[in-house]
């Protein structure tokens, strides 16, 4: 009996304390994923409502441009955030595909919302932040980049 | 083995604790992204590019108010025209810059270059619509050779009848747009009785087909828009493009003749402006009636609207009254 004494302490506080770290680290685990795939989904979300004004202000254009009769200089600037949820992201027109593409660059998660226009697109690229949508006069095709 | 004494006890779990509450801050952060984002998405136009196109509207129709005012009052000259024309422009110019001033918006407009010369043809004295010579015919060419630019818009603009006297089926008042060089021509046909209790006939003729529209008048005048599609300001679809596409002069070709039939068969006023065209003859110059002066076609000027996040600048073709191309 002496030479058991406190074993069974021992034993029951390596036990809890074993099963302590596997909850704790289990419960971590889990609100960290949760957190993450939340903050995926928010930055979809965002850039998708991001890529939807950015189309809509590339609709505007093409129709001050269209009203015009030749050679327009037609501008508009657009404040949107700089980061979403934490993540930078760039916007950029793809005129093969008609299509807006837009990508955060951690975690990577890229969207892409289709255009319809009746001016030429023209290959842009913009950052976050103040994005402008213009008429290149020159190549005669609406593009962005940074206000 | 472990100090079991009170200090030291539940560390994991206060660090636990702490890296889930910074989890959570990671969690109220990512929530407040995707508040703003609802924010972001429910937010409508803010630049005023709506703006922009109507100012852009309201300011072709200014213009070609001042146009029509100076072809009808200024007509002496190439250069009377065209001053009539830039002060009008100045003066709409200014007005609309202070008034859209007070909301941040810099909007002006200018006369860009010359404007394109015309002719006007008009009679403005109710009487038959026949020829300016000294016998007057009731069949007479009102204009010869009126030709197209080369972008294919149309040559003839704001061709207005306003008769007090219209002739009875069968011996109708007949426009024709007669094609040179064999194409084909565009007949219309105007027969009925003015108000009360009256009916405006109009029919169109062209190679494609005919259509009739027949339009009931209250008003002892009958108001015929015949470059605006419209009789006593009711859209008449024959005059209208569409299926059947009836506009004046749709599908004659790039140079034709306005010839006028059975013009001793109604009375009344009309005008209309042409672009390049040639004399036929048949009018004597003001105050003969009907009568011709020289006189805007159109007028491009240079339009720009500016605020804090838009800038829009374009030149605007202005010519009040023409149909679309055709």
């Amino acid at each position: 009996m002496r030479r058991n004494r406190a074993v069974s302490t021992t034993l029951s506080y390596t036990l809890s304390l074993a099963i302590a770290s596997i909850l704790v680290s289990g419960l971590l685990i889990a609100g960290g994923n949760f957190v993450e795939s939340r903050q995926e989904q928010v930055i979809r979300d965002e850039l998708e409502v991001i890529g939807q004004q950015v189309a809509a202000d590339i609709a505007r254009i093409d129709r001050l441009v269209v009203a015009a009769d030749n050679d327009p200089t037609a501008r508009l600037n657009h404040t949107f955030p700089e980061r979403v949820s934490g993540s930078t992201y760039r916007v950029s027109i793809d005129a093969a595909a008609d299509e807006l593409a837009l990508e955060s660059t951690s975690p990577d998660v890229s969207v892409t919302v289709s255009l319809k226009s009746r001016t030429d697109l023209g290959d842009s690229t913009a950052g976050g932040g103040v994005i402008t949508v213009f008429y290149d006069e020159s190549s005669g095709q609406l593009e962005v980049r940074d206000g | 083995m472990a100090h079991l004494n009170g200090d030291e006890r539940g560390q994991i779990i206060l660090i636990a604790a702490l890296a889930l509450a910074v989890t959570f801050i990671g969690l109220a952060l990512v929530v407040n992204s995707a508040i703003y984002t609802q924010n972001l998405a429910s937010r409508g136009e803010v630049a005023g590019s709506n703006d922009a196109l109507e100012m852009r509207a309201m300011m072709e129709t200014n213009v070609g108010r001042g146009v029509i005012a100076a072809n009808r009052y200024n007509h002496s000259t190439q250069t009377t025209l065209e001053t009539g024309v830039r002060e009008s422009i100045r003066s709409v110019s200014t007005q609309t810059e202070r008034q859209r001033v007070t909301s941040g918006t810099l909007v002006n407009v200018t006369l860009a270059g010359a404007p394109t010369y015309g002719t006007r043809i008009a009679q403005t004295n109710t009487s038959l619509f026949e020829s300016g010579e000294a016998t007057p015919s009731a069949n007479w060419m009102v204009r010869e050779r009126v030709t197209r630019p080369g972008d294919g818009t149309n040559a003839t603009r704001r061709f207005v009848i306003n008769a007090t006297q219209l002739p009875s089926s069968g011996s109708e008042f007949v426009v024709i747009a007669n094609g040179t060089g064999g194409n084909p021509k565009w007949t219309m046909r105007v027969w009925g009785d003015v108000g009360p209790s009256g009916t405006v006939n109009v029919e169109i003729d062209t190679p494609s087909g005919t259509q009739t529209c027949a339009v009931p008048i209250e008003e002892p005048y009958a108001h015929i828009d015949v470059t605006g599609g419209t009789v006593q300001g009711e859209p008449c679809l024959a005059l209208q493009g569409g299926s059947f596409d009836g506009r004046f002069a749709h599908g004659v070709g790039d140079e034709y003749n306005i010839t006028f039939e059975s013009g001793n068969q109604i009375k009344g006023n009309y005008s209309m402006v042409v672009r390049d065209s040639t004399p036929a003859n048949t009018l004597d110059t003001a105050p003969a009636s009907p009568f011709s002066t020289i006189a805007i076609y159109n007028a491009t000027v240079q339009y720009r609207y500016d605020t804090s996040n838009l800038r829009y600048e374009a030149k605007i073709r202005v010519a009040p009254g023409e149909p679309d191309a055709s």
